[in-house]
């Protein structure tokens, strides 16, 4: 049956112009609606994941008793598991408070492990030399406090993949009396990001 | 009049052309209406923003553009999908979801997809602009030239320049036709140019089609030099929290020593020249000197070898003298001597004096060790020059007799000997 190329054109014009602005519409109020984010919506496509050897456990550092010139030593092993190729993991330091911290210097030394009981040093093997050293904890804190300043940056080249970290403290020799009975506390973080490359 | 056609006619087309036609014009269309959504909104102020990844997904894709309106200086609602700066990323743009707004004004964003909060608060200024219209997909071909994806590129290239050639050739096929029937039914009114002209054969389709490509070019040659590119960056984070440090209450490693002196020596007022370091015996006499020589003062002087002063600690010291011969009731004093002395040299004349506070002492009846509080003059040591002690009795040549204290010097039996005993906690 013969059909006029007037209408057909019309018609097609038409058709194209209502489907696409009535997508645009649609997915526009669903995207940009006010809503709270759901906070387990995790996709699968190019996902970025971290993990590491604390299993249950949280903090690396619980100590008590320290005395000028002691040094106190962690190991752990962090590993990547996302899919995303182009990721970048550093570490920081995003919470840092108590008058005890500007007397304790902090070393971070990446490396690897031949094997690894956490928090136990043994096994590691530094891989260049220390991403902070000696670096007093409180400025650790001011000058490292979010991935855009963190430390130790590693790209991925892989998944999974792991590196391992050993962190040294130190009380320093210098410590004045008053520095007696103060305490200190810190979050260390690591976080991935995928990267523009 | 014009001569009856037995084909159809020109500006119709068979049922499968038609289609063929029809699905040409919808998909080159459609690309043109989405190229239209994402680009004329610039002439409202707004821009145009490519996402390259997934973050904000399912709503928004890699590949979509977000058409962002510009953000006022009035606080942005939770649920808010804003462009921004990324602080941790200086040099990139993010597009996430504002998920809280902090009380010193930042706000804290997370991509839909991330199962962690981006970990950098943006500050207000920081926002370019907040999404308005999404284009879904329309920023595709943009990401595989980027990612160099030259597959899909060639196969949509292949696909839109067949769709565009199939509908130029009609158009073509249309002109032709047209062409030759306006000739024929022109014809018979060459000669007459006063009488009234057929309209013109209408093609609506030759016109549409020959404006749709140029459309195409005109919105990409407006949005491509405008269009901002967004990283929707992946975030996922570990904290290691509440490391705990605390030092110790004391910084001191207790320590004690019993030190045996290392040099003693008595001297005499009546025999001045006379060094006495040998001897066994150590005196403090109080006694008035005669004229003619004899009895007259005896002072004690004694030193000790000093350890390492421990670092933080508060120290303690004893001086420790064990008699052979008492004499109750009378003030001794201990105090730093005032320069240096040397035991087998020191006489009377040569002696130190006692320099700075002075340990006092009431002597007992017994033959008990005699204990002096030495603190004062052992920080003193340790602060300049290990001179020791000067021993004597508080009053000077004594009118009521022998007023003595006879004490065993490191000459003598072991156990009795001078002691300094230092403790530090």
């Amino acid at each position: 049956m013969a059909t006029s190329l007037r209408k057909l054109q019309f018609g097609a014009a038409a058709a194209s112009f209502l489907l696409v602005s009535l997508l645009v519409l649609r997915v526009s109020s669903a995207a940009f609606t006010a809503q709270t984010p759901n906070e387990n919506n995790a996709w699968s496509a190019g996902q970025v994941a971290l993990s590491d050897s604390r299993g249950s456990g949280n903090a690396m550092f619980d100590v008590s008793g320290m005395v000028p010139g002691q040094t106190v030593s962690r190991c752990i092993n962090v590993t990547y598991t996302g899919t995303a190729s182009n990721a970048r993991v550093r570490l920081y330091a995003p919470t840092v408070t108590g008058t005890l911290a500007s007397h304790l210097n902090v070393t971070v030394t990446p490396g690897s492990f031949s094997s690894h009981t956490y928090p136990n040093c043994t096994g590691f093997t530094a891989s260049g030399g220390a991403a902070v050293n000696g670096m007093a904890l409180n400025t650790f804190g001011a000058t490292h406090g979010s991935f855009a300043n963190g430390v130790a940056n590693w790209d991925t080249s892989g998944s999974p993949q792991s590196r391992g970290y050993r962190f040294d403290v130190t009380l320093s020799s210098g410590a004045p009396s008053s520095a007696q009975g103060t305490s200190a506390g810190a979050t260390f973080t690591w976080e991935v990001q995928t990267y523009v490359p | 009049m014009s001569a009856p056609l037995k084909t159809p006619r020109p500006d119709h087309l068979g049922w499968p052309a038609a289609v063929i036609f029809f699905v040409c014009t919808v998909y080159v269309q459609l690309m043109v209406w989405l190229a239209l959504w994402a680009g004329l909104p610039t002439a409202l102020g707004m821009t145009p923003t490519l996402i390259l990844s997934d973050s904000m997904k399912p709503f928004i894709s890699a590949g979509d553009v977000v058409v962002i309106g510009p953000v006022g200086d009035a606080p942005l609602k939770r649920g808010t999908v804003v462009t921004f700066d990324d602080p941790a990323q200086p040099g990139n743009l993010l597009t996430h979801r504002i998920v809280e707004r902090n009380a010193d004004g930042t706000y804290d964003t997370r991509g839909d997809a991330n199962a962690d909060e981006d970990s950098t608060p943006v500050k207000h200024s920081e926002i370019r602009g907040k999404g308005r219209i999404l284009v879904p997909a329309v920023g595709i071909p943009v990401l595989w030239i980027r990612t160099k994806a030259v597959l899909p590129l060639a196969a949509w290239l292949g696909g839109l320049a067949l769709a565009l050639a199939y509908l130029s050739a009609q158009r073509r096929r249309l002109l032709a036709l047209t062409g030759a029937l306006v000739a024929a039914a022109r014809g018979p009114w060459l000669r007459d140019p006063g009488a009234r002209r057929p309209g013109r054969m209408r093609t609506a389709a030759p016109k549409l089609a020959s404006v749709t490509l140029p459309a195409l070019v005109v919105i990409v040659a407006l949005l491509v030099p405008r269009t901002l590119a967004s990283q929707a960056a992946f975030a996922a984070n570990r904290p290691n929290g509440t490391n705990a440090f605390a030092a110790a209450s004391s910084f001191c490693t207790p320590a004690s020593f019993t030190l045996v002196a290392t040099a003693d020596a008595r001297v005499e007022q009546a025999r001045p020249t006379t060094n006495y370091g040998l001897d066994q015996a150590l005196n403090v006499v109080s006694r008035t000197l005669n004229v003619n020589g004899g009895n007259g003062d005896h002072y004690t002087l004694v030193r000790f070898d000093l350890p390492a002063r421990p670092a933080q600690c508060t120290m303690s010291a004893t001086l420790r003298l064990h008699p052979t011969t008492v004499t109750a009731g009378r003030t001794l004093w201990a105090g730093r001597a005032s320069a240096t002395w040397a035991e087998t040299g020191v006489t009377w004349n040569t002696s130190p004096a006692i320099e700075g506070a002075v340990a006092s002492l009431t002597t007992p009846s017994t033959l008990t060790p005699f204990n002096f509080d030495v603190t004062t003059q052992v920080g003193a040591h340790y602060a300049g020059t290990n001179t020791g002690f000067l021993v004597r009795d508080s009053v000077s040549n004594n009118s009521n007799g022998n007023q003595q204290q006879i004490f065993v010097s490191r000459e003598g039996a072991v156990g009795s000997r001078p002691e300094l005993i230092l403790t530090f906690s």
